[in-house]
């Protein structure tokens, strides 16, 4: 039972940690229940009116794509969660040295991500049922709650697994490990998609995927050492540094240098691009597929593309925009006291912070907003509109990043600086809502007026721009006045 | 060079430190004693002005912390208990990081990094990345961050954590050479051997209250003790 004891240690950590801050910021507590609920409910709603409308065959989803979604989405949860609370901190030490096997260490951390994900599905879950017995009419058959249930636990499973051999010492060791687990997601991929699984097959699909994923947590202990110690393998760099870019102000170009570095040595830039890349290829393969959604009411066919467009802009700008500026004080951790006792003003460390992530504007821009209108051959105004809109949306959530990340950091070594997920799930919910703002105005008026519509978008794009720099300014003083 | 009057620094309910007064003067070596937790660090990092004080004032230079913290931070070197580093860059790189932050002409940093590797024996740690560093290397980068822009003061936490003999007798040197040039340390040790062999004056700390000041022979003298170490447990036992 010694990973009863790990995962028993971890869940008072975080729950000590958790409570402090619910107590900090129970406004916070107050509008997550609320947007929590919402956001189940407008889902169902959806469900409910598609159901109801019926969807053109060539938009269908079947339960077995939906749940193999879940599993996927689960899977990088795993991964992040896993990566953060298994593989990189120091403190995994005092547990490895300890008398019990490396299974059992695995098996507790496991638990614990499994714990905090699984709380979050329950919830939804939940209310979901709640819902539907008030009154919203979508079929909950138990066995998609099974399913649903058991794609959680395999999808946390596979992603633990996969955060393991893919800190292994090597390239040819990492692919190694991750191609050993490829099967087992192709397999989930072939029986729930592919073969279009109904419910009742979904639930022994998902069974499978558990056992075989729970065994490869505890397999992937086997390697839990070598890829904790990869983790502090510095490389040698010989020669005289150099810089990836020159500014007019040499004290900012230093910090923006910093923070490039970390994103490009860490390898989080090949995660940003690789989720840009994801998402832009989604776009034009739905485009390929779908073609023109034939079979929808004119009014939903014409906004039809539009919409995919800016919610793929939104999922890009949340995840590589606004998580890093969620992210960017809580991250500094015992580092703080580097910058902080050099005679560097804190507008100057936020304004390289606050750039660093600008940068990536253009990456989302060309990778996700852009491929499709060029692709698709749109016309030359609504490809311009469609950028300038897509600029602000990128700068409004890379500034409510900032923002909030400088509120309310979390210094937690367990999360790498990112806020626990009551304050995550807020924050994407307002991003949600900022975005639709700075897309709807300038879209209304296009409809009204096409040059009205591009000046109007011109015109949020700066405005977005501002809110920027503001933010970066409000971080600034948030900064100055954190005690290291 | 440091002064406190009447400091003051809770974190909620516990006093950390607790309306203490002192005055580190130009060209002196200062050690804090204290057991853990006695409120050392916590006066290190006010002066630092990375932490505020809630009550009384301190002094760097004459300037009052919370007015002016930048002119205050040009001013100083400072080595954290453990220093963190930035884990991704090599030691070369973080010493012009540095260099480039604290405003100094290229050509200059980079004379002054030379210098300084040469002298705390930087060699490998210049091209290697920093989460490959020991706690020895660590703790040598985090000495070379602090000292190679030749500040006028340093505060230094607990700066022979993880050394070696043979880097500590490095180091013990060039406190004796930098305070003989004029310049001031302030430092915190739990090794009253350290504190006897460099230190001009020192201060035992106790639940944030400074309950001895002077030379090594006049704390030795009021405890009624014949060595520090000894002085150090008959003054924290008794308070």
């Amino acid at each position: 039972m010694s990973f009863y004891a790990v995962y028993a240690a971890d869940v008072v950590d975080a729950f000590r940690g958790l409570s402090v801050r619910v107590r900090r910021r129970r406004s916070g507590v107050l509008w997550f229940a609320l947007l929590f609920a919402g956001s189940v409910w407008i889902a169902l709603k959806l469900v409910e009116i598609s159901l109801t409308v019926g969807l053109p065959a060539n938009l269908q989803v079947t339960p077995g794509a939906l749940l193999f979604a879940a599993f996927f989405g689960m899977l990088a949860k795993g991964a992040v969660d896993a990566y953060h609370r298994a593989i990189r901190p120091e403190s995994l030490v005092f547990l490895l040295v300890q008398p019990m096997s490396r299974g059992a260490v695995a098996l507790g951390k496991f638990l614990t991500v499994l714990w905090f994900n699984l709380a979050f599905v329950a919830a939804a879950v939940a209310l979901a049922v709640m819902f539907v017995a008030s009154g919203i009419r979508v079929p909950l058959p138990w066995e998609f709650g099974a399913s649903l249930v058991l794609a959680v636990v395999s999808g946390l499973a596979s992603g633990f697994a996969l955060a393991v051999l893919g800190s292994l010492s090597t390239w040819r060791r990492k692919a190694a490990g991750l191609a050993s687990y490829a099967p087992v997601i192709g397999f989930g991929y072939a029986s729930l998609v592919a073969a279009n699984a109904g419910l009742r097959d979904s639930v022994l699909v998902f069974a499978a995927l558990t056992i075989v994923a729970l065994a490869a947590v505890v397999a992937s202990a086997r390697f839990l050492v070598e890829a904790w110690n990869n983790q502090s393998a510095g490389r040698r760099r010989p020669g005289k540094p150099r810089r990836y870019l020159r500014l007019a102000d040499d004290k900012l170009a230093a910090l923006v240098d910093l923070e490039l570095k970390t994103i490009v040595r860490k390898r989080q830039l090949l995660l940003t691009f690789g989720t840009i890349l994801v998402v832009g290829i989604a776009i034009l393969a739905t485009y390929s597929i779908v073609g023109q959604p034939a079979g929808l009411p004119p009014s939903v066919a014409g906004i039809f593309y539009p919409f995919i467009l800016a919610a793929s802009v939104y999922i890009a700008a949340a995840t590589q925009l606004t998580v890093p500026g969620l992210a960017a004080l809580g991250k500094e951790l015992d580092r703080l006291w580097i910058v902080r006792s050099l005679p560097v003003p804190g507008r100057t460390a936020y304004a390289a912070k606050t750039f660093a992530i600008v940068l990536f504007v253009p990456a989302v821009l060309l990778g996700v907003a852009l491929p499709l209108p060029i692709f698709a051959g749109f016309p030359l105004t609504v490809t311009a509109f469609i950028a300038l809109v897509s600029l602000a949306a990128c700068l409004i959530l890379a500034a409510l990043g900032v923002f909030v990340g400088a509120r309310s950091p979390n210094f937690d070594p367990n999360t790498g600086g990112l806020p626990d997920s009551i304050v995550m799930y807020n924050v994407f919910l307002a991003a949600l809502v900022l975005a639709f703002l700075v897309i709807a105005a300038p879209t209304a008026a296009y409809q009204f007026d096409r040059v009205l519509g591009i000046m109007g978008a011109a015109a949020m794009a700066d405005l977005a721009a501002l809110a920027v720099v503001l933010s970066a300014k409000s971080a600034a003083h948030r900064y100055d006045a954190t005690q290291a | 060079m440091f002064r406190a009057e009447h400091l003051t620094k809770r974190y909620a309910d516990v006093v950390a430190v607790d309306g203490v007064d002192l005055e580190v003067r130009p060209g002196e070596i200062f050690g804090l004693l204290g057991s853990n937790g006695a409120g050392k660090t916590t006066m290190m990092k006010v002066f630092m002005t990375l932490l505020r004080s809630d009550g009384g004032r301190a002094f760097v230079d004459g300037i009052d912390v919370t007015r002016d913290p930048l002119k205050v931070r040009a001013a100083l070197g400072y080595v954290p208990e453990n220093p963190s580093l930035y884990e991704k860059l090599t030691g070369a790189e973080f010493l012009a990081l540095l260099a480039t932050l604290r405003g100094l002409p290229a050509d200059r940093g980079e004379r002054m990094i030379e210098a300084t590797a040469r002298r705390f024996r930087l060699d490998r740690e210049l091209e290697l990345e920093m989460d490959a560093y020991s706690r020895g290397m660590r703790q040598k980068m985090a000495l070379a961050a602090a000292t190679f822009h030749e500040p006028r003061g340093l505060v230094l936490d607990e700066p022979t954590n993880g050394l070696d003999p043979r880097f500590t007798k490095i180091l013990k040197e060039y406190l004796r050479e930098f305070a003989a040039s004029g310049g001031t340390v302030l430092l915190s040790t739990h090794i009253t051997d350290i504190a006897e062999q460099v230190c001009d004056r020192v201060a035992v700390i106790h639940e944030g209250r400074l309950i001895a000041l002077g030379t090594v022979p006049e704390v030795q003298e009021a405890a009624r003790a014949s060595n520090l170490e000894d002085a150090f447990v008959a003054l924290v036992g008794d308070a």
